[in-house]
């Protein structure tokens, strides 16, 4: 017993148990909850000012009306025929992307030659602009001339085409069903980094212990990933609630009103129809209702703590060994049983039953993709011939260089039904090109100076209750969908000028990066041991010094991983632009895309997909040659869109 | 070099104390290890030392100078980690030329001296690798490097060696003992490893719980314990305890390597002991036996197996000079060692 005392009361490390928090971790912190207070906090409570208020923005008057904006949306029939849209989009994306995610990540955990490759296929539909997608499968799902159409015409099924969207109930689940084919990869990537945390040696034991595959996968996978889903459930959850470029792209809330969800609802209260009040109301109420969505899973589904104390350390050493129950009775081993396969039919038939997985994934995820590459070259008239068909008549690079270099074409030659005036949008898209660059780059490097130094602080003072404040701040900021923050801006940006530049669209996408790259910079540190920092101190770094010459190289992985996956963000993002830039100097190459799909009765689809096509190069090329940065930076910042 | 004085140095946590008060003198290029059980308060003493950590009270001097008001960069002492906190993204050179650096030292002064220390510790083959690539051992002395080259206060060393393995351990230590002595270095270490001080040390401060308990020479430690917590806690297999038969409130203390099988020639003083041989542990040179007496484990040691067997019974025996008296309620050591006569015959534990 001697020791018992010496043992038990060792542990240090209690809840008040931390030294004194360093003015430097508050100055490392202020820059990026000031920038954050301004970019989202203000919006945010002009929003709240919005909704309890009633405004014509025409004689600009506005009036405080209270909770009546939020009693008049939950009275609107319309409200609660979107709550149902929203819930079908919700439910069914829900389901769909976990199974689907799962059977994928079980699959990309097997290792066979081709792993990585595949790995970073299966990223494509998830790298790839909402945007993008939707002009995609609204062509391969379209009525007369779509992808889909012309295949079952190829194959003699003519009878079978069909409007595809034009049914109000097929349109809701085929809208849904694009969503789950963006969403999946999400889902299949944190299940995957889950299944590659589980030590190998609990599957080993278990093998031992007599359980089958099927048994295996149950009872020990499936809990283990339990936490991972729990996350997975909530992130799914938001993403489809807030989903938008899609429905904007592929039906506008139409046919009807049978694909308005809330989200879409929203942003035709306070866009088209300019109630503003109520449209805030409509944003909030949503977001309201993501958080309730994420608080009952937690309760549901997340961890259950025991009240009981780690009780003491027994002393083993002085306790002797005389007390000892005798064992019961002895149980009989079973009977090897002989497998009704032998071992090689088996191996067989595991292979091949892999590589049947591993094609279907790869037509999921890259047959789509593939497709609108070959659009892209094929000759505009061939899209629009009727009877449709998918093979091309022959190949050609014309689209290309019509959104290219719209100079040249439009002097060497004349492309074949192309009129003047459609090409005025073809020649936006280097501009928007480099719109976008321009406005990715800005604000990553923006969100790069400022928040490793705010991650750091949050990882090292974790106990301090300043830095806990700010913490949970950026927290609930990221939790904040865009949209809520899309009508504040609106208003703002006029009101201060800033609307229609480039400038108020960094703003805007700094409201979205900095909370996400706060928390991949502090998980990043999370992972830096702390005696980095100590050595750092005592070979003579002042605390800026140790985070310039130390810290930061340190972290350089880390940091190209923010930079990526920001850029990407920042690069799809589409909500933002195309409600805040009005003009072509302005706009980014989403929006440009999106203007194409606003006038698609003039048929200048070549162009269309060539632009796509650019626009899904910098995920393509990230997805295969940064594919670990994109997952490490997925992983740790967890996760926007 | 300087000699190092902790005195009375308190340190909380929030509400929980975790050093009470602690007083240690450490002489210029000495070698001092801080010994005990983790969560004792070594580490934080240390990092106390190296001003990692602030002190709630008392005074940490260098040679008579307060050193309070320093922050960790102005008091020039180096500190070698247990997982070494190399700098990843540097080269072993700059790895060891770092802190010289942060003293804007001059070029030539920079690479004199990381070429001295680089050759002292057998690294110049290393210098233009990363540390990713270099082994665990390699990886230590680049540690010790970087803290020796630039001629440090006081050389502090946390649990360095806990992440080598078994033999690469017992050789570091013979060179880290041997470094120390050629440059002189005051060295603070603090180990789990009580073979590790003993055999490291000039001098083991041994500390329970935020309390020092004894600080002394490797032998009067071993020796004369101060207290139940010092003899239980140096020596392996760890001291035996009974309870003395015939003075209340008495607990002996036996080592197993002083407790042996009895034989005719025993001193009439000898300390005997009779049980049941429960278990023979073969340890190479000698054997362990674990001997049950009174229902308490009792551990001993032969150089001979000779005829024992388990399930028999075995007379135990120990000097009588080598017996620890123990106050049971405090722990204290009792002064006297002896055992009157009476008790020579007494098998009652």
């Amino acid at each position: 017993m001697a020791n018992l005392k010496f043992w038990s009361s060792s542990k240090i490390s209690g809840r008040s148990g931390w030294p004194r928090t360093p003015p430097f971790a508050y100055l490392a912190t202020l820059p990026t909850i000031l920038v954050v207070l301004l970019v989202v906090g203000f919006p945010l409570a002009y929003s709240l000012w919005l909704a309890a208020h009633k405004s014509n923005p025409i004689i600009k008057k506005t009036k405080f009306v209270g909770f009546d904006n939020f009693l008049t949306v939950l009275s609107d029939q319309s409200f609660w025929n979107a709550f149902y849209n929203t819930a079908y989009f919700v439910g069914f994306s829900l389901v769909l992307t976990t199974l689907l995610g799962i059977v994928i990540a079980l699959v990309l955990h097997k290792s066979f030659s081709g792993r990585g490759f595949m790995r970073s296929v299966m990223l494509l539909p998830w790298a790839m602009a909402p945007v993008t997608i939707g002009i995609l499968w609204s062509f391969i799902y379209a009525g007369d001339v779509g992808t889909l159409n012309a295949l079952l015409h190829d194959i003699g099924l003519s009878a079978w085409t069909t409007a595809w969207l034009g049914d109000g109930n097929r349109a809701l689940t085929l809208v849904s069903l694009t969503h789950v084919w963006n969403q999946t990869p999400l889902t299949a990537l944190l299940i995957l980094a889950g299944l590659q945390s589980m030590p190998v040696s609990l599957h080993k034991a278990a093998m031992l212990d007599g359980a089958g595959p099927m048994t295996r996968f149950f009872k020990i996978t499936l809990p283990w990933l339990k936490p991972t889903l729990l996350f997975i459930t909530i992130i799914a959850t938001i993403n489809a609630l807030m989903a938008f470029d899609i429905i904007w792209t592929m039906t506008k809330g139409g046919p009807g009103e049978s694909t308005t969800v809330l989200a879409w609802l929203g942003y035709v209260y306070s866009f088209k129809f300019m109630k503003l009040g109520l449209g805030a109301a409509m944003l909030y109420i949503l977001t309201a209702l993501s958080f309730c969505l994420a608080i009952i899973y937690v309760l549901v589904l997340g961890p259950r703590y025991s009240k009981q104390n780690k009780t003491a350390s027994i002393d083993v050493a002085d306790s002797g060994m005389s007390f000892r129950t005798p064992r019961p009775h002895t149980t009989q081993a079973p009977a090897l049983k002989r497998p009704i396969l032998s071992p090689e039919a088996r191996k067989v038939l595991s292979s091949f039953g892999l590589w049947v997985m591993v094609i279907l994934i790869f037509m999921w995820s890259a047959f789509p993709v593939l497709l609108l590459g070959i659009m892209s070259i094929t000759p505009p008239s061939d899209l629009i011939r009727i009877p449709p068909s998918v093979i091309p008549s022959r190949l050609t690079f014309e689209n290309f260089e019509t959104v290219l270099f719209p100079g040249w074409s439009g002097s060497n030659q004349t492309v074949q039904g192309t009129s003047p005036e459609i090409t005025v949008l073809a020649k936006r898209v280097p501009l928007s090109i480099k719109n976008s660059l321009i406005v990715g780059a800005v604000t990553v490097s923006i969100a790069l100076a400022l928040t490793p130094f705010a991650g750091y602080a949050f990882a090292r003072w974790p106990r301090s209750r300043a830095i806990q404040a700010g913490l949970w701040g950026m927290l609930f900021t990221r939790m904040t969908p865009a949209l809520v923050l899309l009508l504040p801006f609106f208003v703002l940006y006029r009101i201060i000028g800033i609307d229609d530049t480039r400038t108020g669209l960094i703003v805007a996408h700094l409201s979205i990066l900095l909370p996400l790259f706060a928390w991949m910079m502090k998980s990043t540190f999370e992972s830096v041991p702390r005696s980095l920092d100590s050595a750092a101190k005592i070979d003579g770094c002042s605390h800026f010094q140790m985070m310039i010459r130390v810290m930061l190289p340190v972290i350089r992985p880390g940091l190209m991983a923010a930079a990526i996956f920001g850029f990407l963000v920042s690069w799809n993002e589409f909500l933002f632009a195309v409600v805040l830039t009005s003009n072509p100097q302005t706009q980014t190459i989403p929006v440009i895309l999106s203007s194409f799909l606003a006038q698609v009765r003039y048929h200048e689809y070549g162009p269309m997909f060539a632009a796509s096509v650019v626009s899904i190069l910098p995920p393509v090329i990230v997805a295969f040659v940064f594919q670990r940065y994109l997952v490490q930076g997925a992983l740790s910042g967890a996760v926007k869109g | 070099m300087s000699a190092i004085k902790i005195d009375s140095v308190v340190k909380n946590y929030g509400s929980l104390r975790v050093l009470h008060g602690l007083d240690l003198d450490i002489k210029e290029g000495e070698f001092v290890s801080l010994l005990g059980p983790s969560g004792c308060g070594k580490s934080t003493l240390l990092y106390c030392v190296a001003g990692l950590e602030d002190i709630n009270g008392g005074r940490i001097l260098f040679d008579d100078r307060d050193i309070a008001g320093l922050n960790s960069r102005e008091r020039n002492v180096a500190l070698v980690f247990q997982d070494y906190a190399l700098y990843p993204h540097m080269t072993v050179r700059e790895n060891i030329a770092f802190p010289l650096r942060r003293q804007k030292l001059d070029k030539e002064t920079v690479k004199g001296q990381v070429t001295w220390a680089s050759e002292t510790l057998g690294l110049t083959e290393l210098l233009d690798r990363m540390p990713s690539d270099l082994s665990g051992g390699q990886r230590q002395r680049v540690a010790v490097g970087r803290a020796i080259v630039r001629n440090p206060a006081a050389l502090l060393m946390d649990e360095p060696l806990s992440n080598l393995d078994a033999a690469l351990r017992v050789h570091m230590r013979t060179e880290i003992k041997q470094l120390s002595r050629e440059l002189g270095l005051t060295v603070l270490f603090v180990t789990h490893d009580q073979e590790e001080a003993m055999v490291m040390s000039d001098r083991i401060a041994v500390l329970s719980n935020g309390h020092l308990q004894q600080f002394g020479e490797p032998m009067e430690i071993y020796r004369n314990p101060a207290n139940r917590f010092v003899a239980q806690f140096i020596g392996s297999p760890k001291m035996n305890m009974i309870t003395s038969a015939d003075q209340n409130g008495v607990l002996l203390g036996l080592r197993p390597h002083d407790l042996t099988p009895a034989t005719q020639q025993d001193d009439q003083d000898a300390f005997e002991l009779t049980g049941e041989l429960a278990l023979i542990e073969p340890a190479g040179p000698q054997f362990f036996l674990d001997v049950i007496v009174n229902g308490q484990m009792i551990k001993a040691t032969t150089d001979d197996i000779g005829s024992f067997t388990t399930g028999s019974e075995i007379k135990l025996s120990v000097p009588a000079d080598r017996v620890y008296r123990f106050d049971a309620g405090t722990g204290d050591a009792l002064s006297g060692t002896s055992i009157s006569a009476s008790s020579r015959k007494n098998t009652t534990p």
